[in-house]
């Protein structure tokens, strides 16, 4: 497809989009939209990561979601367009297409629902469909769906398929739509002083494989979840316990899943207590094609997100095949606007492999907020310990600071920094590695920003790899509806995990400019 | 014309155009509110529909967000002030499985007395703010529509959100 004339689509539909917001003033008893739409503008230079599939090459991404409420029926909708120039090999791909697109009718008791929505059963163990911008992905079901409330009994049911947004947010490749099939049934019910108690099912069919050997995978699950938020003013409660069967190659298998958190409450003081259990238990989608270069053979992606007890932006090395016990301890001082806290966390990850891992983590911070609370100066410190069979595997000290200090009138000042210090045994050797970054950055509000950001990486060293990262970044407000966001130089890339999904990302080298319109 | 002259052509097209649409925008009614239907803490039901007819404010945030820290006890502050004058204040946490469970300690941290609802899969932010980033603050009038949309948060953005409640709340007692 000829780039000019799909670029020049896209102009129309975002434009058509914004005249039709506009001219609906005019229109008597007219459906009112809300349009969100988000313009990305990026040119790549050599990012000097080892990798020559990643560099200069250009692309513009437009977002336009709509959204509308009419007689009682709302609709939202997604038009995603992709447009690359000098692209490096076949796995990146332009196109315009219609990534999501639902309509809501609401009754007393009743709701319908068809096409996309986001959906998670319980806590994700058997199905966690949503967008996770941090990780790059967005999967969405698609399907139908209807859900009732009858007095204390709330049930819902959803048959349709996995819908993928087709660009992947953080390599820029292109991901295919594998339309696996996804039902299932979830029933609450109202307990009064017992809580809520909850009966879970799903069901996902998929393709296991490649090529020649590939064959229909089978996945179903079955759970019960206790929802005990206030039994009495001290603590609280969330049970969850699942069943998955795993069926391929005329195999089938049982995994286990459960978790119990605790929450316990004395004077200003919060105590969090938590134990989990997941023993291979993962619901993987159809293996993407080899083609869309995410994998020699094809990249997989879960279905399901089970929690992993850890703080969200840790490296997690096995999620779905874990056990964890993990306590947090948090603490008001009085009205000084100081916290404070303390977790640790024992997980025990990969127990049915060969070479199951240890960790042992802990962490403590601190919270103050000033200056009626226009000012804030947070930080946290922590060391993680990793064993194999009873020897060191990996160690890791990490710290962070967060601050905004106000300056007068509508300026203020930010600085936020993040640092790991890594050891890990590698072959005979061990490797030690620093990363991290740090950004300062000045604030006018009701204007927007600069900022500048410093990078360091030096995991994998070479003669032409960038292990210093320095960018700038711009935040405009033009006005209420519209901002502009700009990052010049260059930023990290490297393993980056938000609760639990992990995935390796390019470092970022160029220019990118970002327009948001909200209206 | 080359192909890369035609691309930025369309690009500068594209950029003129949204702006003009959205600068006339500016002139247009509210849109309406979708519904959101959302448990509390506490377990309880809680619908935009049962605050039908009043001004409502709803800060959509996060536990591991900062600015979403800073943000929350001038939202505390602003429905201590105008909840006799008939505000109704709603905070949502768009947490998922694996930090839902600091939404409890992060609300007694701020002693947020307003109701905390929850949405881990994210679809009552999704219907507001596709984006899904936070903090994200809406202002809905007496009508149920829009009256404001804001996202981020920098100290003295409570102000804004004051003046604005403030104008909802007269057209709300005419």
């Amino acid at each position: 497809m000829k780039r000019a004339p799909l670029l020049l689509g896209l102009v129309a539909v975002t434009a058509g989009a914004g005249f039709a917001a506009s001219t609906r003033a005019q229109e008597a008893a007219a459906t009112q939209l809300q349009v969100t739409s988000t313009t990305v503008v990026e040119q790549h230079t050599d990012n000097q990561d080892d990798a020559t599939d990643n560099d200069d090459y250009g692309i513009v991404v437009q977002r336009l979601n709509l959204g509308a409420v009419s007689n009682g029926l709302e609709f939202t909708g997604r038009l995603d367009g992709v447009g690359l120039w000098n692209e490096p090999s076949a796995a990146y791909g332009s196109y315009l297409e219609l990534e999501r697109l639902g309509v809501v009718w609401r009754g007393e008791a009743v709701s319908l629902k068809a096409g996309d929505d986001y959906l998670q059963v319980g806590r994700g163990f058997l199905l966690s469909l949503r967008k996770n911008d941090e990780a790059g992905l967005d999967i969405s079901f698609r399907g139908v769906g209807v859900e009732a409330d009858t007095g204390p009994v709330h049930s819902r049911l959803f048959y349709g398929r996995s819908n993928f947004a087709n660009l992947d947010a953080l390599t820029q490749r292109s991901i295919a739509d594998v339309n696996d099939i996804i039902s299932g049934a979830v029933v609450t019910a109202d307990a009064g002083d017992f809580g809520t108690i909850g009966l879970q099912t799903v069901a996902v069919s998929t393709r296991i494989g490649s090529g020649a050997t590939a064959t229909d995978g089978a996945f179903t699950g079955v759970g019960a979840t206790w929802d005990l938020p206030a039994p009495t003013t001290w603590m609280s409660l969330y049970a969850e316990a699942n069943l998955l069967r795993s069926e391929s190659y005329g195999i089938a298998e049982q995994h286990p899943a459960a978790l119990l958190s605790t929450n316990f409450f004395v004077g200003d003081a919060t105590l969090i207590l938590e134990a989990l259990t997941v023993e291979g238990f993962a619901i993987e989608s159809t293996p993407q094609p080899a083609a869309a270069g995410l994998g020699t053979t094809g990249a997989t992606f879960y279905y399901n997100q089970t929690p992993t007890l850890e703080r969200p932006d840790q490296e997690v090395l096995n999620a779905n095949d874990a056990n964890a016990l993990r306590t947090r301890l948090d603490y008001v001082v009085g009205d000084t606007g100081l916290s404070v806290y303390a977790n640790a966390l024992l997980r025990q990850q990969g127990q049915s492999t060969a070479l199951p891992t240890d960790q042992l983590h802990g962490y403590a911070g601190w919270e103050f907020a000033y200056g009626e609370g226009a000012s804030h100066f947070n930080g946290s410190v922590g060391a993680r310990n990793e064993t194999q069979n009873g020897k060191e595997f990996a160690t890791m000290e990490h710290a962070d600071i967060d601050c905004v200090q106000a300056l007068g009138g509508p300026w203020s000042l930010h600085l936020t920094a993040k640092g790991e210090n890594w050891r890990k045994q590698a072959v005979g050797a061990t490797k030690a590695y620093v990363r991290g970054n740090a950004i300062v950055g000045l604030d006018l509000r009701g204007i927007g920003g600069l900022a500048f950001e410093y990078g360091h990486d030096d995991e994998k060293e070479g003669d032409d790899r960038r292990i210093d990262f320095y960018a700038g970044h711009i935040n405009y407000e033009i006005s209420e509806a519209f901002t502009l966001r700009g990052v010049g130089g260059s930023q990290r890339g490297g393993l980056k995990c938000v609760n639990g999904v992990c995935r390796e990302y390019p470092s970022f080298s160029g220019g990118r400019l970002e327009l948001i319109a909200r209206f | 014309m080359t192909s890369s002259f035609s691309r930025l052509l369309s690009i500068a097209l594209f950029a003129l155009l949204t702006l003009s649409g959205t600068v006339s925008a500016g002139e247009a009614p509210r849109a309406a509110a979708p519904a959101i239907s959302l448990k509390s803490l506490d377990g309880k039901p809680v619908t935009l529909a049962q605050h039908k007819g009043k001004v409502v404010l709803i800060s959509f945030w996060a536990t591991w967000c900062g600015p979403c820290q800073q943000e929350l006890p001038k939202i505390q502050a602003i429905a201590t002030k105008y909840a006799d004058k008939g505000l109704v204040v709603l905070t949502v946490s768009v947490d998922d499985a694996s930090t839902v469970a600091q939404v409890r300690a992060t609300a007694r941290k701020h002693r947020l007395s307003v109701p905390v609802l929850l949405d881990p899969d994210n679809t009552a932010i999704a219907s507001f703010n596709p984006r899904g980033d936070v903090p994200f603050t809406v202002i809905i009038d007496k009508n149920g529509n829009i009256a404001e949309k804001h996202g981020g948060y920098t100290a003295g953005d409570e102000a804004n959100y004051e003046k604005i409640v403030v104008g909802l709340l007269a057209e709300a007692a005419k």
